[in-house]
């Protein structure tokens, strides 16, 4: 097995894992803790692809400040306490069947005929691809198509913030 | 049949054929109550009445004289297009791909026909209508629904492609559900209402199909362009868009558009509407439900009269079709004891000896009693409406009698028109009639059990008219003692009928077998002989002395039955309640009957527990039934809208898991 | 490097979108000023000149720069778009009119449900200039996070927020599955643009499992928001929980957005349609059949349009559909392109009929009374004439009655299948819609013929609570959307200019 491969099992079993244990918790805090141990192990998956930009920001923004909001508002809420979940059924196995038909059909599609096999990659673009300035040129770059949506993106997160402040606030 | 289209110096104004109507109908819909409010009631009806009827008037005057002008041409050449809208030559609809659909008028024969039927008789019953409804309190709505009425049926008549026909058909049923559920406090209109609509979908669907099947045929819905390439242009030739027309094709199409016709022209089973239609106010029922819409079907059957010569398994359906459904509401019209029902069973009756006239190929015959039976069937309804009037609301024949020397000129104008619907000698039921049973028994093989059949018919025809007239004028008076006093109505109610009567007394003359004008007048629309062999088995003077024999006999008979039977009832009530054959046509031959006890029984039990979903008394009989199931339905896949939103995502996943699997499992097969 | 004019000429093609984002901006920072005070009268007035500005920035500039891709290959102008973008902008305009006069009733009026508004038809608009999934799937998304919001505004109303917090989870599964779709998409193309997704599929990309299960997800998504069955349980409790004029915005902004979209991807990868149009099919015939099924049994004239709207998804997925045969001969080809035109006025028809239905309720609606079922419009036709009869008409252009823009919009699908040669699927929808006339006919029912609960107004004509209320923005939307649909149904050459799809 080339080492490539082996650190690809080595991080997707956990994570594969930690995010079965994000829904099968409790305990909302272990919950929130299991996703960003989920999270770290996906910073680190990037890191294998060589995209250490990405990586990072996987790990400051999403591990670091939105997961400390998460476990901030469970500590708010109280919400501590195990919470009661519903009972094993009919509906409960029908539910776990039919992810599991899904998950198969998305991971067959993708591997089934195609097979999995090493990117097309060499060492040099490697190297250049996952840096701060590599992604910075290419979100930036007017001849890429990625500038467009990079702005509209900001709209969108424009939107989501007003969306959140009006229905969550009493009295504007 | 293939004259270019002419050009006609009075087409700038055709378009205020169906126009006026239209200015008439938004005029009392936007102002009428307004007009009433301001000039005071009685002013404001008087002229809301006369508006309506004015409007209707000038329509016919028209009409009148586009008739003129196309008589000065040769007969081959009568036929033109003009545009509906005024001031513009043509003005496009619907333009999709190379299909263009405009607001034109067909100017020739048939429609210039239906136009002075619909304006002159509609125009008669309008101002009846001044009358009867007087005391209405909706009066202006009631006449704003009336002129949208004779508009919509306008554009029905004159529509230049099955397009702009099936507006003025979709339109038609619209007015007549408004109509007869004019008076909504009462809950039978109202299901009556809902029950007209409900059926004619039925016929409907059959109608856009047949319109789509033309389409997808000649590629074209215009019935003749300019080119000659319109769709009967092509039937006529025997053509198509692509090869020539097979009997299959022209089978196809013509099927579908006569289950449409049935629907409108309540032809067995979707008869069941038309009975229950009369819970409307009578002149609706004289001008929508006996004189023009229901003949609707029989209108587009002869229009399209050239793809169904070519359809002769469709052509003995539809003169099977009439001819059983002619018998079967003449056996209803025996039993029945409301006078309005009496005569619904004979117009469903009438109708269905134009279809038999139209199977049998005699498409000018059938015409010819459309007119005819338009004025006899008007009258008769009108005089119906005067005496229902005199009696301040009574229906039931068996609380009249002796209403003659209270109601005179009622009573000589019905007398009219009872002659006149059984087929008297010389009168307008007798010439149409018999050319449709003379056409009827050159049938191949089976045209003289059709002519005994009709034959029959006619005799009971004339049998129940007598029974009714005997009921209600002649017999002694069986009024409820704390009934008003029985008054005649007013002149303008009896106008109207003074006209009718004249009509239906000399209106055959113009069809009579020596010198037919009227059929030579139709014949440019009509298949000609090199494509459907038409013949009568029966010579001519054979045909009218049957006929005329025929009619007496009825007369006679019933009239001599009656006069022995002073209470007007020729059956005692034990022999009525246990009498088979009386009872199950009293039950309308368990027709609705049979409708609830398959669908609203057989699925009440079935559908026991989702009874209180269903709209009680919204529909009854056949649409009942379809509401149960469909109720029924919608209540199982209901039963899916649960709330809960770990459900509708198991749905949304389960849906895709299906349409992903299938997907790829078709692409590993392949 | 010529970077200046390159840049202009790409802002100007996506000029309607900066026009709704400006006048956005301009709403939430003089969000305080126009809160309360008589600044508030101003929100709408602001809300309605965007929409009206975008909508006359497109017209204006609709004559050239045609077929373009704009930021180098991420969107684009095309007919398609242009003539979606106008229905769009006009369904906003109206939305606002009737929110003016609704959310005042409502007692919810504040200045950031506009901007909400006008970003959603930016997502909207930007859906429909895609030329790369990315974009279309950030259009989705800006869109959908409006019109979740929307759904909730009411919130202090636990039906609304019921109906935000459904729309939101079940969205965020269906964009999901859509954004899987996007990168197996990426898996078998090697990019995301739709020109190169073209030609991978020309390829025969869809001949792979990646592939097929690329363009159903992508399928699958879009489905959601038109509320396809199966993927349309959310509808009727949003469209019944979700303040009536938000209800109106949404119904017809997710589905005028997401079917062009639509029309586009499947143009794209028609060349594959042995994959798609099968499930596509179903799914249009399943929707016809169940939306109408359903919507029988509905007291609920908002849940009873969620179900009618379940079943107008499937006639337009018929329009979707025919993108199948664009490479089948040339009949395909044509039928194709009369489906997009088609399907785009079916959506104006339809958006006109809705909005105009949503906006009877809420002229109906008081700040006691949120008007919605069959029973709040009893009698209407005698105690409100003109609006009982504004009713009427839009039930019968739902319907599709002829005469109607709603007959126009549905003869047009019609011909468009019937010329790509599908009988099935003319036929369903023939026959449905003839099921369909039972439901509307009962709301016509209601108003025409049912006695009115309340009292009868006085002799004089006005009523103890007579409301100056035609004279407010729901007035005039529900008059504009009147005499569009009468106007439409008889003279629909008038707006052919402006819709119809070139190629």
């Amino acid at each position: 097995m080339r080492p490539g491969v082996l650190i690809f099992w080595l991080l997707a079993v956990p994570m594969v894992a930690c995010a079965l244990l994000v829904i099968t918790s409790r305990n909302p805090l272990r919950s929130a803790l299991f996703l960003v141990a989920h999270m770290l192990l996906l910073a680190g998956m990037f890191l294998s692809l060589s995209a250490q930009y990405v990586a990072a920001v996987q790990v400051v923004v999403y591990a670091g400040a939105i997961m400390v909001l998460f476990v901030f508002v469970i500590m708010l809420l109280n919400l501590g306490g195990a919470q009661k979940m519903d009972a094993a059924g009919l509906g409960w196995a029908l539910g776990i069947a039919m992810s599991l038909g899904l998950a198969a059909l998305f991971v067959g599609t993708g591997v089934w005929k195609s097979g999995l096999h090493a990117g097309k990659a060499t060492a040099k673009t490697l190297a250049q691809g996952g840096t701060a300035q590599a992604v910075g040129f290419a979100l930036f770059d007017p001849e890429l198509p990625w500038l467009f949506p990079f702005e509209v993106a900001s709209i969108v997160l424009l939107m989501a913030a007003v969306g959140a402040i009006v229905l969550a606030k009493r009295k504007l | 049949m293939n004259a270019p289209l002419q050009d006609l110096a009075i087409a700038p104004i055709v378009w205020a054929i169906p126009g006026l109507p239209l200015i008439g109908f938004v005029l009392i819909m936007f102002w009428g109550g307004g007009l009433v409010r301001t000039l005071g009631d009685a002013r404001g009806r008087r002229v809301v009445g006369t508006l309506a009827t004015a409007v209707v008037l000038l329509s016919f005057v028209i009409s009148v004289f586009v008739l003129l002008e196309l008589l000065r041409l040769e007969p081959e050449q009568r036929r033109a297009v003009a545009s509906l809208v005024p001031l513009m030559d043509r003005m496009p609809w619907i333009e999709v791909g190379p299909v263009s659909v405009q607001f034109l008028a067909l100017v020739d024969p048939l429609s210039v026909l239906m136009c002075l039927i619909v304006t002159g008789v509609g125009g008669l019953i309008h101002l009846y209508a001044t009358g009867y409804m007087s005391h209405d309190r909706d009066y202006p709505r009631f006449f704003a629904y009336f002129n949208l009425f004779i508009f919509a049926m306008l554009v029905l008549c004159l529509g230049e492609s099955l397009l702009l026909m099936f507006v003025g058909w979709e339109g038609v049923g619209l007015c007549s559900y408004l109509l007869i559920s004019f008076w909504f406090d009462d809950e039978e209109n109202a299901k009556a209402g809902n029950k007209a609509f409900i059926v004619n979908r039925v016929g409907d669907v059959g109608f856009m199909l047949g319109i789509l099947a033309s389409l997808a045929v000649f590629g074209t819905l215009s019935f003749h362009t300019a080119d000659g390439r319109g769709i009967l242009d092509l039937a006529a030739r025997g053509e198509t868009l692509s090869g020539p027309l097979t009997v299959a094709t022209a089978s196809l199409i013509s099927a579908l558009l006569f289950l449409g016709a049935c629907g409108k022209s309540a032809q067995f089973p979707l008869h069941i509407w038309l009975p229950d239609a009369m819970a409307g106010p009578t002149p609706v029922s004289a001008l929508i439900h006996a004189a023009t819409m229901v003949t609707a079907g029989v209108v587009m059957v002869t229009r399209m009269s050239v793809l169904f010569a070519q359809a002769p398994v469709v052509l003995l359906v539809v003169a099977a079709v009439g001819l059983f459904t002619a018998l079967f509401a003449a056996t209803i019209a025996l039993t029945q004891t409301d006078i309005k029902k009496v005569l619904a069973y004979s117009t469903v009756s009438q109708l269905g000896f134009m279809f038999l006239g139209c199977g049998a190929g005699a498409f000018g015959a059938a015409m010819f009693h459309v007119t005819t039976h338009a004025f006899f069937k008007a009258l008769l309804f009108l005089g119906a409406g005067s005496v229902i009037h005199g009696l301040s609301g009574e229906q039931d024949m068996r609380r009249m009698g002796g209403l003659g020397r209270y109601m005179k000129v009622t009573y000589w104008t019905m007398l009219i028109g009872w002659a006149a619907i059984s087929g008297f000698p010389g009168l307008a039921g007798y010439w149409s009639k018999d050319a449709i049973l003379a056409f009827a028994s050159g049938i191949p093989s089976i045209g003289m059990f059709m002519y005994a059949v009709g034959a029959f018919t006619a005799f009971v025809t004339g049998f129940y008219m007598t029974r009714l007239m005997a009921k209600t004028f002649w017999s002694a008076p069986r009024l409820p003692e704390d009934a008003h006093h029985p008054h005649e109505s007013p002149p303008s109610m009896l106008l109207p009928l003074i006209i009718l009567a004249a009509l239906s007394v000399v209106g055959g003359l113009i069809g009579t077998p020596w010198g037919n004008a009227f059929e030579r007048f139709l014949e440019p629309v009509l298949p000609g002989a090199d494509m459907l062999h038409v013949h009568e088995a029966i010579p001519h003077g054979v045909g009218l002395a049957l006929g005329a024999l025929i009619a007496i006999a009825a007369m006679a008979a019933g009239a001599a039955a009656y006069r022995r039977a002073p209470s007007a009832e020729l059956l005692p009530a034990t022999v009525k309640a246990t009498q088979p054959i009386y009872r199950a046509a009293a039950n309308l031959w368990y027709a609705d009957a049979a409708a609830n006890a398959v669908f609203v029984q057989g699925g009440g039990r079935f559908a026991g527990f989702v009874a209180r979903w269903i709209d009680k008394g919204f529909v009854d009989g056949l649409v009942n039934a379809v509401g149960v199931v469909t109720a029924f339905l919608a209540e199982i896949a209901r039963g899916g809208q649960s709330g809960y939103v770990r459900f509708y995502a198991k749905t949304m996943i389960a849906g895709a898991l299906i349409v992903l699997a299938y997907a790829l499992i078709q692409a590993g097969m392949r | 490097m010529g970077a200046p004019t390159q840049a202009i000429r790409d802002l100007s093609g996506i000029l309607p979108i900066l026009v709704l984002w400006g006048v956005a901006l301009v709403i939430l920072l003089g969000a305080p000023l126009l809160r309360r005070g008589p600044g508030s009268r101003l929100a709408a007035p602001l809300g309605g000149a965007g929409a009206l500005g975008a909508l006359l920035v497109l017209l204006r500039g609709s004559s050239d720069g045609f077929g373009d891709t704009l930021f180098a290959g991420a969107a684009l102008t095309d007919t398609l778009y242009s003539s979606g973008a106008f229905v769009l902008l006009l369904g906003g305009f109206l939305s606002v009119l009737v929110a003016q006069t609704y959310l005042r009733s409502r007692d919810l009026e504040k200045p950031e449900y506009y901007a909400i508004m006008l970003l959603s038809l930016s997502g909207a608009l930007l859906m429909m200039q895609a030329n790369d999934l990315i974009v279309l799937f950030l259009g989705l998304e800006l869109m959908s996070f409006g019109l979740y919001v929307l759904a909730g505004f009411a919130r202090t109303d636990a039906k609304s927020d019921e109906a935000a917090l459904k729309y939101f989870l079940l969205g965020a599964l269906a964009s999901a599955l859509m954004l899987y779709g996007i990168m197996l998409t990426y898996g078998v193309a090697a990019s995301t643009e739709l020109s190169n997704v073209q030609s991978a599929v020309a390829r025969g990309a869809l001949k792979e499992p990646m592939g097929i299960a690329a363009a159903l997800l992508l399928v699958i998504g879009l489905c959601f928001k038109i509320a396809a069955v199966p993927f349309h349980q959310w509808s009727p409790d949003v469209y019944e929980g979700a303040p009536t004029s938000a209800t109106a915005f949404l119904a017809t902004t997710a589905k005028i957005g997401a079917i062009v979209a639509f029309l586009r991807v499947c143009d794209t990868i028609a060349g594959g349609y042995h994959t798609w149009l099968p499930a596509i099919r179903a799914i249009a015939i399943l929707s016809m059949i169940v939306g109408n099924l359903i919507a029988i049994a509905q007291t609920n004239v908002k849940r009873m349009l969620a179900y009618s709207g379940v079943a107008h998804a499937g006639y337009l997925l018929v329009a979707v559909a025919c993108m199948g045969f664009r490479l089948m001969g040339t009949k395909g080809t044509q039928a194709s392109i009369l489906a997009m035109t088609g399907a785009v006025f079916y959506l104006l028809a339809y958006a006109l009929a809705l909005i105009g239905a949503f906006g009877v309720l809420a002229y109906l609606s008081s700040r006691d009374k949120d008007a919605q079922t069959l029973n709040d419009l009893r009698g209407l036709a005698s105690s409100q004439p003109a609006v009982g009869y504004a009713m009427v008409l839009f039930m019968l252009s739902l319907a599709g009655i002829p005469a109607t823009a709603g007959f126009i919009g549905k003869w047009q699908v019609f011909y468009a299948v019937l010329t790509g040669g599908d009988v099935a699927l003319a036929v369903t929808m023939a026959l449905t819609s003839a099921m369909g006339v039972y439901y509307y006919l009962r709301v016509v029912w209601y108003i025409v013929f049912e006695e009115s609960a309340a009292p009868k107004p006085s002799p004089t004509g006005h009523g103890v609570e007579a409301r100056p209320r035609a004279m407010t923005g729901v007035g005039a939307a529900i008059t504009i959307c009147c005499i569009a649909t009468i106007g439409l149904g008889i003279l629909p050459a008038a707006i052919s200019s402006f819709l119809t799809v070139v190629r």
